[in-house]
């Protein structure tokens, strides 16, 4: 019984020293230097310079965004709507006429048209223009 | 390198993680001073070496830049991901070192307080002593009880980090501080212990 009482107090006194040692070891962490700052924030830039460079990414990404650099990117985009609109009724212009396509195409009233020239820009705005003439002289 | 303290620095680490990934150098900058001192002071726990403790410190942060933009936000807390880390990393080295030279005990041996009267010696003996004791431990052990005891953390985060039941932190903590006592009460009267 007293072995046992005098073990209870050697355990709670090592219990006690060990606290001790680890409030000592609290407060007294391993502090990073300078240097090491240093490095750790060079790496976080760099990662966020590969981040922000399009070559990152998967092959699949990289080849569009190849192909979008190669366009011009959104500079070029007005004018190959411009391209894609003009073509499109260019295609349809000869069999149905200039009126009807617009009509056809467009399949709505007056606003649409005016968001289709909106799109396709100046060049595109001749054509409406020329369109119109031609609806006029059918007409 | 001058790295003040800005408004960054008061905002949620998700947050900031979120703007690092955007390109933001003021986050970069805070998450840098936020947690590069946890996982230096955690890895040097863990591996009782300065120089080794640097890499892997520098190592889970660079993880940490990398898997920013992936980030899943309100998956894990960002401290319990890079204890994590961390502890893996640290695991490796050990490995390593296991397999390339002499175990830590052998070669860190505490400073003896008889080597000067100072309470800073003997303090410096008595960290040096946890160390080493807390080197011997099994690595689960040591993590246990470091993330407990030293680094101050509840026991459910503690299992998510070790990716345990609490029970099992428990038992994991409880061992080791078993193990810590003996080792101390065999070296009480180099450590000044003896005469209490």
């Amino acid at each position: 019984m007293h072995w046992g009482m005098a073990m209870t107090e050697t355990d709670r006194d090592t219990e006690e020293k060990l606290e001790a040692l680890f409030k000592q070891a609290r407060s007294a962490p391993e502090e990073p230097d300078a240097a090491l700052l240093a490095r750790v924030l060079g790496d976080a830039l760099a990662e966020q310079a590969v981040g922000a460079a399009p070559a990152r990414g998967n092959a699949g990404a990289r080849r569009g965004w190849g192909l979008w650099a190669a366009l011009g990117g959104w500079p070029a985009m007005g004018g190959l709507a411009t391209a894609a609109v003009a073509g499109l009724w260019i295609g349809f212009s000869p069999t149905l006429g200039v009126g009807d396509a617009v009509n056809t195409v467009v399949a709505g009233g007056e606003d649409d048209v005016i968001t289709l020239v909106d799109l396709s820009g100046g060049f595109g705005f001749e054509f409406y223009e020329m369109a119109l003439a031609g609806e006029e002289d059918a007409g | 390198m001058s790295m003040a303290l800005d408004d960054s620095s008061d905002l949620p680490d998700e947050a900031l993680l979120t703007l690092f990934a955007n390109g933001d150098r003021q986050a970069a900058r805070a998450l840098t001073l936020r947690f590069t001192p946890v996982v230096m002071a955690h890895a040097y726990r863990l591996l009782g070496d300065r120089a080794e403790a640097e890499d892997v410190a520098q190592d889970a942060m660079l993880r940490l830049w990398r898997i920013a933009p992936d980030w899943r936000a309100g998956e894990a807390r960002v401290s319990t991901w890079l204890y994590r880390v961390v502890a893996n990393l640290a695991t490796d080295r050990l490995r390593r070192r296991r397999r390339a030279g002499p175990p830590l005990d052998e070669v860190a041996e505490p400073v003896d307080a008889a080597a000067g009267p100072a309470e800073r010696l003997q303090d410096k003996a008595r960290a040096g002593a946890l160390q080493a004791a807390l080197d011997a431990l099994p690595a689960r052990q040591r993590q246990a009880v470091v993330l407990r005891h030293i680094e101050g953390l509840a026991n459910p985060e503690i299992a998510a980090i070790m990716e345990i039941g609490t029970e099992a932190v428990e038992s994991l903590t409880a061992r080791g501080k078993r193990a810590l006592g003996a080792a101390l009460v065999a070296r009480r009267d180099a450590l000044g212990y003896g005469d209490d």
